[in-house]
């Protein structure tokens, strides 16, 4: 039990520095930890390797959204809320912001578990009906997504650009991590430059006394069955889920959206786990990592989600403590400095990791945001930078 | 800087980016290669090959298989730590890598295995 509990430990440690580090993913710390395996085995056991790996990727998944938010740094898992989490930052709500992913992560780990028999009884029926027809339900929602909006003409351009742009970029070999130059220049940089030419000043951060709205539940269970077909489906990452399942909705405001995609990316992660179980498909990073080191079977399956709801519980108080610092910190710091700042880090990052090469995608992909948020069109649509690869690849 | 000139200039240097980035993906794309058709003149060459992995095994952070295709076998290396998927007996793969000499035979240093 203690050896459980310290796992736990590690774990939540290194998950608070690969969710407040930008550009430092999960899956990069749980290739080390198998490449090391051989080596960490000597010390304790399958088990508890998993264990640390499971916490890290819970409190990564609660504490990532706190870069995307106070500066404006995403993944490809939040890269498609720095718009709205920008504008509530702008209003001096950005612990709302934080609050509301905080209820979509929370509540729809708590859905999920109670949920794992009937998951358990539906993944494989719904993999059986909907493998092979996963690029049709995406380019019919894509199309609608492209029809709702005002300027069709440019939307469907700047999709396929966006998409063309993701598809040589993801065939390429040898680009090291090339989400991390595409998305932090899509969502991330463009917005910083925007920022810095409009004079952003951050406003003092209103410490609210944030309640639970019911009505808000209904994005959690909406979040919660986008999740689920992301989970077991090929190619279908949270982003994409999120954009699609917004097209959807009629209203769906900011706020909404942030409760929304963070319900999905939860769904997303520990469906992977019932997926492997199910179809022995792993769907991602972490599910690999499990997969490699144990055989799962349904007792390891029920240990890990119990080391995900004590996770759980861990991550939200982390969240809430982290949240309060960057609110505090955020407001006294030069705006326009730490944008500066954030730019050079990224660039720093991107050419450590991704070489010059990376460089020219962040230059390119940025160049796109810049254009598409000054010609107001939905920038939603640049995450065509992944769907049109996947249509693609089903395609082709 | 006036909006107008800023969305002109992102949209050039978009457009120019990616024009750059087309030519030098085609131009670092390995050539795809039959098995027995690599020799000497490939040597330090970044190639490609597809083929079923005939057998694996991982010695000291090193996966070391066998690739057969139609047209013959070869052998890839590959450090552990590069790949978080284990390649295993009988999956499809195509392999991207640095064509090497060892000792009197030939095997692929593999920077990127991919499972078909």
């Amino acid at each position: 039990m203690l050896e459980e509990l310290i796992s736990i430990l590690i774990g939540c440690i290194l998950g608070i520095m690969t969710g407040l580090t930008p550009g430092l993913h999960i899956n990069l710390i749980a290739s080390i930890m198998l490449a090391l395996s051989n080596f960490l085995l000597k010390y304790t056991s399958d088990l508890n390797l998993i264990i640390i790996i499971i916490s890290m990727s819970i409190t990564h998944l609660f504490l990532d959204t706190i870069p995307s938010i106070f500066l404006g740094v995403p993944n490809e898992d939040t890269a498609i809320i720095i718009l709205p989490a920008h504008k509530l930052l702008l209003e001096g709500k950005a612990q709302e912001a934080v609050f509301l992913s905080l209820l979509g992560t929370l509540f729809s780990i708590i859905i999920i578990c109670i949920f794992i028999p009937i998951l358990i009884f539906i993944f494989p029926i719904l993999n059986f009906f909907l493998k092979n027809h996963i690029h049709i339900i995406l380019i019919i929602l894509t199309i609608i997504l492209i029809l709702k909006e005002k300027q069709r003409f440019l939307t469907l351009t700047i999709f396929l650009f966006s998409g063309t742009m993701g598809f040589i970029i993801l065939n390429t070999p040898n680009i090291k991590e090339p989400l991390l130059p595409l998305l932090a220049g899509l969502f991330g940089l463009s917005s910083l430059i925007l920022s810095i030419k409009n004079n952003t000043k951050i406003p003092k951060q209103i410490n609210q006394n944030l309640k639970i709205e019911i009505k808000k539940i209904k994005f959690i269970l909406i979040g919660f069955i986008a999740g689920v077909f992301s989970a077991f489906l090929p190619g279908l990452g949270s982003a994409q889920t999120s954009v699609l399942t917004s097209s959807i909705i009629r209203k769906i405001d900011p706020k909404d959206f942030l409760i929304l995609n963070s319900s999905i990316n939860s769904v997303n992660l520990i469906g992977s786990f019932i997926t492997l179980f199910t179809i022995n498909k792993a769907r991602s990073g972490i599910a690999v990592a499990v997969s490699q080191l144990i055989n799962l079977t349904l007792n390891k399956l029920i240990l890990i989600f119990s080391v995900i709801l004590a996770t759980t519980f861990i991550a939200t108080v982390l969240t809430i403590c982290f949240s309060r610092i960057f609110s505090k910190l955020i407001s006294k710091i030069n705006y326009e400095r730490l944008c500066y700042s954030i730019i050079v880090l990224i660039t720093i990052l991107v050419l450590i990791i991704s070489k010059p090469i990376g460089l020219l995608i962040l230059i390119t992909s940025t160049s796109l945001g810049v254009y598409v948020q000054l010609k107001q069109v939905n920038k939603n649509h640049l995450m065509g930078c992944l769907l049109l690869p996947v249509i693609l690849y089903f395609i082709i | 800087m006036a909006e107008s000139f800023l969305i002109k200039l992102s949209l050039v240097i978009s457009i120019a980016g990616l024009i750059i980035l087309f030519f030098i993906s085609e131009k670092i794309r390995p050539k795809e290669y039959q098995i027995n058709l690599l020799s000497k003149e490939n040597l330090e060459q970044l190639i490609k090959i597809k083929g079923t992995i005939n057998n694996v095994k991982e010695i000291k952070g090193l996966i070391i298989m066998t690739v057969e295709d139609k047209s013959g076998e070869i052998k890839v290396i590959l450090s552990r730590k590069n790949q978080i998927l284990k390649p295993e007996k009988d999956q499809e793969v195509e392999v991207i890598g640095k064509f090497k000499a060892y000792q009197k035979d030939f095997e692929i240093e593999a920077q990127e295995i991919k499972i078909l």
